[in-house]
């Protein structure tokens, strides 16, 4: 569903869209609680290694040092609005930050704009440094939606 | 303290009871609201063949002949089409579809249930859209994280929230599933509008509009007295409403 939402859109939510698929595996790695929420959605990303994996299973040693943060500036892409540009950060494979380089004329005279939506993790919102989360909110899960949703994970931390 | 999850109108309805009851006698104040829920779902239900609205689709009772509970629905939504200059649109005879209004509103009369069975201090997430009463604690507030539309496992903004509603509507989860009344076109300019209001009923109503409303959402929802509210786009960006009861230090990742 997801990928076929993605695929649906312009390359500026592409490009999101393709580094939102790599950051589950690590966000996924990360959190603290264990919960029974099985990250299925990894699949898209390890389902088709190179033929040549096998000749380098030694080659790639699991690191513990954090991984670099590297900026990544996504296509100038002109909707009916005008032209949008972003700038991704990661570390490692997971999304740490999202500025907008470039945005349309009327948007950035809004006096409301807030032109970054950096992404809270799901194991900083679990796991949240002093913040408590009671409950999240988000676009209609479906009940099979929902067994892997942030919701579920609260309600099972809680029975 | 006690969590009921109810799977009901074709979602998860988690139902958080707070106070010192304990997790026997909360699940007993949560009968009612779940029975209640059930009968919104038989009633209201455009699945189900002999629910009221399917008759009413199918012309069997005119709108005057249904029960006053469903004529309560229906005028409401009349005027949230009016309000919203359109957006919002429950439809009419063979494509009337009230559900829009009537998860947030069966959820606000559900939250009224358990506070007149002695249960003050609750959070009702149905589906995402969530009902708070009272607080989570003595001296605390609920703190509700907006899920991330476009990060799998991630949350965007985290507020905190008294007696209050927050929805939010978007692509993420059921897909292009709102559509522009006037058109039939699927609403894709924003990939999520999450509202803050005084019951869910209208903030649900007012998300579903914002988002309908594209690129402008931030100007309408602007002028919404007692709502405030948080857009992401279909790139990433996102508009707040100057009033947005942010929780500042959970904005950034920490590490």
């Amino acid at each position: 569903m997801r990928r076929a939402v993605a695929a649906s859109f312009g390359s500026a939510v592409g490009l999101v869209a393709l580094l939102h698929y790599k950051t589950v595996p690590s966000a996924s790695a990360s959190r603290p609680l264990t919960t029974s929420a099985p990250p299925t959605t990894v699949a898209p990303t390890t389902a088709a290694p190179p033929t040549t994996t096998t000749h380098q299973t030694t080659t790639t040693p699991p690191t513990t040092a954090p991984p670099a943060e590297r900026r990544v500036d996504g296509p100038v892409v002109t909707n009916r609005y005008g032209p949008v540009q972003v700038e991704v950060t990661l570390r490692g494979s997971t999304i740490v930050d999202v500025q907008a380089l470039q945005l349309p004329r009327d948007r950035s005279r809004s006096a409301d704009i807030s032109n970054r939506a950096a992404p809270i993790l799901r194991s900083e919102v679990l796991a949240a440094n002093g913040t408590q989360i009671h409950t999240v909110t988000g676009a209609t899960y479906t009940t099979t939606g929902y067994i892997q949703s942030l919701q579920a994970a609260l309600d099972q931390a809680r029975r | 303290m006690s969590t009921h999850v109810e799977h009901v109108m074709g979602m998860a309805v988690s139902i958080d009871v707070r106070g010192d009851q304990d997790s026997a006698n909360a699940r007993a104040l949560a009968d009612e609201p779940i029975s209640w829920l059930h009968w919104v779902d038989a009633t209201f239900s455009t699945y189900k063949p002999d629910s009221v609205i399917s008759r009413i689709r199918r012309g069997e009772p005119d709108v005057e002949g249904a029960p006053i509970v469903v004529r309560h629905v229906l005028a409401r939504c009349d005027s949230l089409r009016e309000e919203t200059g359109g957006a919002f649109d429950a439809g009419s005879g063979p494509t009337l579809d009230p559900s829009g209004y009537v998860k947030g509103w069966a959820v606000d009369v559900a939250s009224d249930l358990l506070v007149e069975a002695g249960a003050p201090d609750h959070c009702i997430n149905a589906g995402g859209d969530v009902r708070l009463r009272g607080r989570p604690r003595p001296g605390e507030e609920w703190q509700v994280a907006i899920a991330h539309p476009l990060v799998v496992d991630a949350a965007c903004a985290i507020l905190h929230v008294g007696d209050g509603a927050v929805a939010t509507s978007g692509i993420s989860e059921r897909g292009a599933h709102v559509r522009i009344p006037r058109t039939g076109a699927a609403a894709l300019d924003l990939a999520s509008v999450t509202v803050v209001g005084p019951d869910l009923a209208t903030t649900d109503a007012y998300a579903t509009a914002a988002l309908v409303l594209g690129m402008d959402a931030p100007a309408w929802l602007s002028r919404l007295e007692g709502f405030e509210s948080l857009v992401v786009d279909a790139a990433g960006m996102v508009w707040q409403s100057d009033g947005l009861p942010l929780v500042e230090e959970a904005l950034r990742p920490s590490a």
